[in-house]
């Protein structure tokens, strides 16, 4: 049927006027609808309730981002990441709302990038206390003072990492030791240039650990101080790079060992083992021990080894001398070399 | 089918045609969120929400609640508007 064969002047008018009622009452419908799926998608979404948000208690709670440390992690106020009433708040990827005062995240102008390109999902979960943690891709969280270092110190305003409560337990990768007052690889300022490669990939160095950065692994060694397989001046040489020429094993592990297993002894051994060409790799961990300067200093394997041989601290004391950040950030790091046999040792011997 | 049924659904086909019926829910829709239509059925969803539960209500809930609502809280005004643009399409079709 044709729209000119409907009976336009003919028609009664009751019938187009049945007619015209319909169309309008659909379009209600359909109105309707509109608004129910919309309610309805805010709902299951949890913003349909946004709007009745007090805005004095959003300001309270540090909603905005802006926190009294100013701007959030990648500039743009993300707010602070973490919740006021003491339970643990989850952000998987919703911007997080309400929180600390203190910035969660990032440090004013610099930029954690590397940080924030990893997983995407930031998953941080926070304590009152300040303890942080991370969850899911596993990002570290700090509350970052302005200008701060990368894995804080307390002395130098940074986030308390821990305490040892529950929020460290959901680390995927424990954030460093709680409550150690010490620097736990605090570097200064810019240090992600430094750092290069993921960070998260290394854990804080406790003082209890042999914190001796493997090259495949690329982690640390999360042995105590007197684990074998690397030398007093490989832990040496991390802490010095990490933490700058001040820092220092700590003593009191070898005198407090008890199960009289002389580490002097066995330390001289391994390092006479090693620069024997005898091999120091074992299975699990193989070139663990090669790799302590090849990860962040930048220097490779053999390179190392011939600083070592030569002027056993120059090498560390320039690797960390100056504020890590900025005396090699702008080298580039080579990807450490595979494992090479035994043509190295050969060489150096 | 009889004649009526025809009529409409040619009238309907000319509606969709002519993108008329996307311009009179425009039109529509524009004008109750002026006249505030959509917030008194936002708050009436709420009502519903917190009393079904935020977990437990569906669409279907807030639609049987809804919709009835909605068909009443219509404005006079809009629905003369509506229903004027309405029949001078029709007209117009009619003519030709």
């Amino acid at each position: 049927m044709k729209m000119e064969d409907l009976p336009g002047s003919g028609l009664e008018n009751s019938k187009l006027e049945a007619v015209a009622h319909e169309i309008y009452a659909e379009l209600v419908e359909d109105a309707c609808l509109g608004l129910c799926f919309e309610v309805h998608r805010a709902v299951k979404c949890g913003y349909f309730f946004l709007d009745d948000t007090d805005p004095d208690s959003t300001k309270d709670f540090g909603g905005g981002g802006q926190g009294s440390g100013g701007q959030g992690t990648w500039g743009q106020g993300f707010g602070d990441w973490g919740h006021r009433n003491g339970a643990l708040q989850d952000t998987d990827r919703a911007l997080g709302t309400g929180g600390h005062k203190e910035r969660a995240l990032g440090t004013k102008g610099h930029s954690f990038g590397a940080w924030g390109h990893r997983g995407g999902a930031l998953g941080t979960r926070r304590h009152e206390d300040g303890a942080l943690g991370t969850r899911g891709s596993g990002f570290g969280a700090w509350d970052g003072a302005p200008g701060m270092g990368l894995w804080g110190t307390q002395g130098q305003g940074f986030g308390d990492w821990g305490h040892g409560d529950r929020a460290l337990r959901d680390t995927d990768r424990a954030l460093g030791s709680g409550g150690h007052k010490e620097r736990v690889l605090g570097t200064r300022g810019h240090a992600f240039g430094v750092l290069g490669g993921p960070p998260t990939s290394h854990p804080p160095l406790s003082p209890q650990q042999c914190g001796v950065i493997s090259e495949h692994t690329k982690k640390m060694c999360t042995r105590s101080l007197r684990c074998p397989q690397h030398t007093d001046e490989q832990r040496r040489a991390v802490r010095v790079y990490l933490l700058g020429p001040s820092a220092s094993l700590p003593e009191s592990e070898a005198g407090a060992d008890a199960d009289g297993f002389d580490v002097a002894e066995s330390q001289a051994l391994m390092s006479r083992l090693q620069w024997d060409g005898a091999s120091d790799i074992s299975p699990s961990d193989s070139a663990s021990s090669k790799a302590s300067e090849c990860v962040w200093g930048g220097t490779n394997n053999s390179e190392s080894r011939k600083t070592k041989k030569k002027k056993p601290h120059l090498g560390l004391v320039s690797g960390g001398g100056a504020p890590p950040g900025l005396g090699s950030s702008k080298k580039k790091k080579p990807k450490p070399p595979p494992p090479h046999p035994p043509s190295i040792y050969d060489d150096i011997n | 089918m009889n004649k009526d049924a025809q009529m409409r659904a040619t009238i309907n086909q000319k509606l969709i045609e002519t993108g008329e019926r996307e311009r009179l829910k425009d039109l529509l829709r524009a004008k109750l969120i002026e006249c505030g239509w959509k917030d008194q059925l936002k708050a009436h969803c709420k009502d519903v929400i917190k009393e079904k539960g935020l977990e437990h209500v569906t669409v279907d809930d807030l639609v049987a609640e809804i919709t009835p609502k909605g068909r009443a809280l219509v404005p006079d005004s809009v629905k003369k508007e509506l229903l004027q643009r309405i029949r001078t399409f029709l007209a117009q079709h009619a003519n030709l």
